[in-house]
């Protein structure tokens, strides 16, 4: 069952990343990239990570995707739908490329049996788990993640603030 | 949180501290950036202080672990947090009047100066690479911002997207290999997964590992992954790009150290050919591309990613020499590659369209009408290219005999044959400053106090390293000790 879930989520993740980078009309790329948050947020779920895939639908399939649709919105779009990538080799060298580099992971990946993980223990991916988890083991990491957000809020007022 | 010991991680939180107090303080003294400046030394030395309170403890070699094993005080990592701090300060008052005369005299420059620095200290002072990828995003997206701090110049702005765009590729590298990394070993610390690698290698460990190399390969600047660094330095205000040169590839270095010669080390064969290879590629692309170049700020660009490809030579050696002579070289480097791009800066003539100042043609003659400023480019020439007394010759000569103490003879001779080569384009510069006549009448710009005192200190540096090397190999000898 899991497996199967699995791969259905795999295929449409793939396709639709795959849609996001070649569709040349900016609003069908988010709708696309909609699509692929949500099936990460599945991907979350079959790890039983519920919590996890719960705050990825609310924020990145939710605000983060609303927020880059009313970019798109409000920039000038028929200029973006004319531009037209030059037709250089690397278009088809990088699709070859990525394409033997998926073949010779999976390759070595099959050949080796796959490491034994640890069940999940009892209420493994409650937001109560998570919490307890963020703020014992990993609370000095998610203190420094705090200074990223302070330099992202620093650098954005910066280069964009019309008048400093 | 019982094993949490604020005086074990305040190196680093004090840079944090002062950063915020430098925002805080941004609105009253606008238009007063060097007042800000001031905060941001004050926590750069309160930062140093806190270092230095570790070393004892640290120097004896003990390894202290905190915050959950988050943290990992040991002499290594507060060595390369001095080195850094010692960048830090040099920056910061290397910019005081150059970003005046740049009109970009934003307190937030130092904030984002020390918060760089804060996630460089993050990045060093541990063996979990969960915060060493933490610390990673920290001071690249500061970097990001402060290569477009010049937002009137196109070019600032287009080196920033350009390196945001690759930077946040390259974290994605880093990020897939971290997750196969777990998935193998079943943790992030390095210690559990070099024990992983040393009883079961899977192939899952292996390609996580290398994407993890690919990601450090972009930050330090090895040719295949460097395509970013002529533009983004070229682009860069030239106080920042100073910075960049010398604080990302010394904080890269200490990770991939850790990483390779750490937890890697009893993999060696490995790993080895990889690193050999890519050492060669980067120091012959790097020196060959560098000799066509007539911008100084894209020459000295190139350069800085030759040098990563001859710190590579000393990865591949034996632990015992190889450690030692990359962190000589680092310091070293450090000092001659902050030099030699301040006094870039101190000359550099530009305005929204193009920077003129920076082309070859405008040093010619340079050295007679500021000879204080041509004799410090000089010397960090000298220094750059390996010509003694200085420090840079002594590094490259550390890093050779590792070398053939190893073995490698393969790697010693190319680079030799690079260093011949690099000697070349350094030596132009040389040339056009003290032989050639002047092509403008336009006077250069006199040089601030700030600067010049910056300039003596980073000459004095690579003199005292090049005559007196051996307390400071002496200590590095030790530090190779206690990697992981």
């Amino acid at each position: 069952m899991e497996a199967i879930a699995f791969y259905v989520l795999a295929v449409l993740a793939v396709a639709s990343a795959i849609v996001v980078i070649v569709h040349r009309n900016p609003v069908m790329s988010a709708l696309a990239l909609a699509v692929n948050l949500v099936t990460i947020a599945g991907f979350y779920l079959v790890l039983r990570a519920q919590f996890v895939a719960l705050l990825q639908v609310i924020v990145y399939a939710g605000a983060i995707l609303v927020l880059i649709v009313f970019v798109i919105m409000l920039l000038n779009l028929r200029e973006e739908l004319k531009a037209r990538s030059p037709g250089t080799f690397q278009k088809w060298l990088g699709p070859i490329l990525a394409l033997v580099f998926a073949v010779v992971l999976g390759r070595a990946m099959l050949a080796h049996a796959a490491p034994s993980f640890p069940a999940p223990v009892p209420g493994f991916g409650t937001a109560a788990a998570l919490g307890i988890d963020l703020f014992s083991r990993f609370y000095y990491p998610f203190e420094v993640v705090s200074l990223l957000l302070v330099v992202a809020m620093v650098g954005a007022v910066l280069l964009a603030k019309r008048r400093l | 949180m019982a094993d949490f010991d604020l005086v074990l991680v305040l190196p680093a939180t004090a840079l944090a501290a002062f950063a915020l107090l430098t925002l805080l303080f941004a609105p009253l003294f606008r238009g007063q950036g060097r007042a800000l400046g001031g905060v941001g030394l004050l926590g750069i030395a309160v930062s140093a202080a806190a270092t230095a309170r570790l070393w004892p403890a640290a120097g004896a070699g003990a390894r202290i672990a905190t915050a959950g094993g988050m943290v990992r005080v040991d002499a290594f990592g507060l060595f390369f947090t001095l080195v850094l701090l010692a960048i830090g300060a040099l920056t910061v008052v290397a910019s005081f009047r150059f970003l005046e005369r740049e009109q970009a005299d934003h307190g937030e420059f130092y904030a984002l100066v020390l918060l760089a620095l804060a996630g460089m200290v993050v990045m060093v002072q541990t063996t979990h690479l969960l915060m060493v990828l933490v610390g990673l995003e920290v001071f690249s997206l500061a970097l990001y911002v402060l290569t477009g701090l010049t937002r009137g110049r196109a070019r600032s702005v287009e080196s920033a997207l350009k390196y945001f765009l690759l930077g946040a590729f390259s974290s994605g590298f880093f990020v897939y290999g971290l997750a196969l990394l777990y998935g193998a070993a079943g943790s992030l610390d390095l210690v559990r997964i070099g024990a992983a690698a040393a009883s079961d290698p899977s192939p899952m460990l292996w390609i996580g590992a290398g994407l993890v190399l690919v990601g450090l390969a972009f930050k330090i600047g090895v040719v295949p992954f460097h395509h970013w660094i002529p533009d983004v330095y070229q682009g860069a205000p030239t106080n920042v790009a100073a910075f960049m040169a010398t604080a990302t590839k010394t904080a890269a270095f200490a990770v991939l150290l850790r990483f390779l010669v750490g937890a890697f080390g009893p993999s060696h064969e490995a790993w080895a050919p990889l690193v050999t290879w890519l050492s060669i590629l980067t120091m012959t692309v790097a020196n060959l591309v560098a000799l066509a170049q007539t911008n100084v700020k894209r020459l000295l660009a190139y350069s800085s990613v030759g040098h990563a490809g001859y710190l590579m030579i000393a990865l591949v050696c034996r632990p015992e020499d190889g450690v030692r002579a990359i962190l000589f070289y680092l310091v070293s480097y450090a000092f001659m590659t902050l030099g030699a791009f301040l006094c870039a800066a101190a000359v550099g003539r530009g305005d929204a369209r193009s920077e003129p100042g920076y082309d070859l043609g405008s040093w010619a003659g340079l050295g007679w009408r500021r000879k204080g400023l041509g004799v410090a480019m000089s010397l960090f020439l000298f220094s750059l290219a390996g010509i003694p007394p200085t420090a840079g010759f002594l590094g490259k000569y550390v890093i050779f005999q590792s070398a053939m103490r190893s073995h490698e003879y393969l790697l010693a001779v190319v680079g030799v044959l690079n260093a011949v080569v690099a000697a070349g384009y350094y030596l132009r510069v040389v040339v056009a400053i003290w032989m050639r006549e002047p092509e403008t009448e336009e006077e250069p710009y006199p040089v601030p106090v700030s600067l010049a005192a910056v300039l003596v200190a980073a000459a004095a540096g690579v003199l005292v390293l090049g005559l007196v090397p051996g307390p400071l190999l002496d200590l590095l000898g030790r530090l190779a000790a206690g990697l992981v």
